[in-house]
């Protein structure tokens, strides 16, 4: 970890595949090896060596699918590194960018329809509050984890959720807030999902500074995420079910 | 007047007047009983009848709502950080003004909020020492502030907010008159790297510099330090009040790691921290999010010299172990709590504060960060109720 002053980067390093310590045996052996590195670069948050490593490997015409499941595991690591306290959320979020950066060099070389979606999820700051750090930490680290996130933004009114709701049939809705007020919409957004008919169709996860047990039980949601890595483990935990 | 407010002392035992309390509790003594020191303004503001905007444009507006709220609900040894008639400052000092009650069609009622845009880029972290923090500011102040594009509107800008501190002076000295010792008043400062993230960068692009930029970070915060020194010591030097409010969040463990806080945070905590206690100022510092992993490192800190304000995030009772011998503890009736809760379970939760935290002095109650707008009138009692109810 450590950056490179503003004045001394300079042209991304490359590495070479022939550098991987590996017998070379065909395909499978080579992609298995490339998985292990990308992985390993992004736990290590060696943002520029992992971005010249998916940058090499894309030349090298390896398949980008396998690529993309090598960030996913680097990510998986990630994620238990800061279950065991090793990583903060400073490291999550340096990681998914990581992630990102990474992904949006493979996109160009995938196939239309060739990367799936776990699932959907909305997420969005309720009705009269706009403080979106937690939202937007959560919304990156979801989609690291493969969930198609459609966010609402902020000061989002109940009836938005719904619609957005109705039309992509999402299995979570996420709701974030700051303020004590945001836990009234909570409950107002919650009730009108029961109002719509919706309720039993979909998973309600709620999370912010002030939100604990009490609020879940006030505002009839499922659960809350005390941080961002429990959000995405309650989505996981959701889609299982 | 409420319950707890100051007695004679003719035929009783002796009591503390506010400020013993506050300052023995302070230098880690055990006072007569737990003084209460609250955030209060936007929950008095509303209880009182008045809106967030005239609590934030009209100190004496706001100074009646909270005389009606402390006679109604409960008396209260300090008022933490106030609020009152912070509007038109808090509209010029931030890069990016907050969105404000009554301004700019924001409605008259609403909670103000805080608005958080990319003012500065990573290239200009060296950059400020070069061209001067002075004006590197108001540069930052310029790009959203057009009133200080021109001196006569800086002039006129300044006049204004002359007159708002005139204004907190003199509802300084009518809490004094009643027995109520202002904790901080306004005098606020923080961090240069807590500014950094929350008024320049932004959270996100913030954290991604610890890893990026980390020497033209630090280089930025130690350009800056003197400078938000100085504005510390601006309101404590303006208001009598010998106390300055340090906040922090974007520096604590829900954000960053224990070698990141080593490494970036903890030499200007540290810095700043010694500057005030070393010149007599009691640093208080207002820590919102998890500090919990971090407690040990303010043991570096000079024993009986600061506050630790926790906001109900941080193990409280933790902080009592590890740093109970060391500082002051304050807080940390969460808002939940408060919005939600029954006056019986707030008055159970303040009993253990009280008995468990207070137990040999070192601890002023209070709330965890803000008393919401809309807490539950009767769970504020409560708190304000359980000093005088319980002895630790």
């Amino acid at each position: 970890m450590g950056g490179v002053s503003i004045r001394e980067r300079g042209v991304y390093a490359r590495h070479s595949i022939a550098d991987v310590p590996l017998i070379w045996n065909g395909s499978v052996g080579r992609e298995k090896s490339m998985t292990e590195n990308i992985a390993a670069l992004l736990a290590e948050l060696k943002e520029e060596e992992a971005l010249s490593e998916v940058r090499s490997i894309l030349d090298s015409g390896a398949d980008p699918l396998t690529l993309v499941g090598g960030l996913r595991e680097g990510m998986s690591e990630v994620g238990r590194r800061f279950e065991e306290k090793e990583y903060f959320l400073s490291e999550l979020i340096m990681s998914a960018e990581i992630f990102k950066e990474a992904i949006a060099l493979i996109e160009p070389h995938l196939q239309a329809g060739a990367s799936q979606t776990k699932g959907t999820v909305i997420i969005g700051t309720v009705k009269g509050d706009i403080h979106d750090i937690g939202k937007n930490i959560v919304a990156t680290l979801l989609r690291c984890e493969g969930y198609d996130v459609h966010d609402l933004g902020v000061d989002v009114p109940p009836a938005s959720f719904i619609d957005e709701l109705k039309e992509t049939g999402a299995f979570l809705l996420a709701l974030s807030g700051l303020l004590t007020l945001a836990f009234d919409s909570m409950k107002e957004t919650v009730e009108t999902l029961a109002e719509a008919g919706l309720r039993d169709k979909v998973k309600v996860i709620i999370g912010g500074g002030p939100v604990n047990e009490k609020v879940v039980e006030y505002s009839g949601a499922d659960a809350f995420g005390v941080d961002a890595a429990q959000a995405v483990k309650l989505a996981n935990e959701y889609l299982g079910a | 007047m409420g319950a707890n407010a100051p007695k004679s002392l003719k035929g009783t035992q002796h009591i503390m007047d506010a400020l013993q309390r506050i300052e023995t509790a302070i230098r880690l003594g055990k006072p007569d009983r737990v003084p209460v020191a609250p955030i209060i303004d936007f929950f008095s503001a509303r209880y009182g009848g008045i809106t967030q905007h005239e609590m934030l444009f009209d100190v004496k507006k706001a100074d009646r709502a909270l005389l009606k709220t402390l006679n109604d609900l409960g008396w209260v040894d300090g008022l933490h950080f106030s609020w009152a008639g912070l509007g038109r400052a808090l509209l010029t000092v931030f890069p990016t003004p907050p969105l404000m009650p009554g301004v700019n069609g924001f409605p008259p009622d609403q909670e103000f909020q805080f608005l958080e845009k990319t003012v500065m880029e990573p290239e200009e972290y060296l950059r400020i020492e070069e061209i001067g923090v002075g004006r590197w500011l108001m540069e930052k102040l310029r790009l959203n502030h057009p009133e200080l594009r021109s001196l006569p509107g800086m002039a006129r800008t300044g006049m204004g907010l002359g007159m708002d501190v005139l204004k907190i002076k003199r509802s300084t000295k009518g809490w004094r008159a009643k027995g109520i010792e202002p904790l901080v008043g306004a005098n606020l400062c923080m961090i240069p790297l807590e500014a950094i993230s929350m008024a320049f960068r932004s959270f996100d692009r913030f954290v991604l510099d610890l890893f990026r930029y980390p020497q033209e970070l630090k280089a930025a915060g130690q350009a800056l330090m003197k400078t938000f020194i100085n504005v510390g010591r601006m309101g404590v030097m303006t208001s009598g009040i010998k106390r300055v409010f340090l906040g922090g969040t974007r520096t604590s463990a829900s954000f960053m790691s224990p070698r990141q806080f080593e490494e970036f945070a903890l030499p200007e905590w540290q810095e700043m921290c010694e500057y005030f206690a070393g010149r007599g100022i009691t640093p208080l510092l207002h820590l919102d999010s998890d500090w919990t992993p971090f407690f040990p490192y303010f043991k570096s800190l000079s024993r009986g010299r600061c506050i630790l304000n926790l906001d109900g995030t941080s193990d409280i009772f933790k902080a009592k172990e590890v740093l109970g011998d060391h500082m002051c503890i304050m807080g940390d009736v969460p808002a939940a709590l408060l919005k939600l809760g029954e006056p019986e379970e707030v008055d159970e939760y303040c009993h253990r504060l009280i008995t468990e935290i207070g137990v040999d002095g070192g601890f002023i109650l209070s709330s965890g960060c803000s008393i919401p707008i809309d807490a539950r009138p009767e769970n504020v009692k409560a708190m304000l109720a359980s000093v005088t109810k319980y002895k630790p």
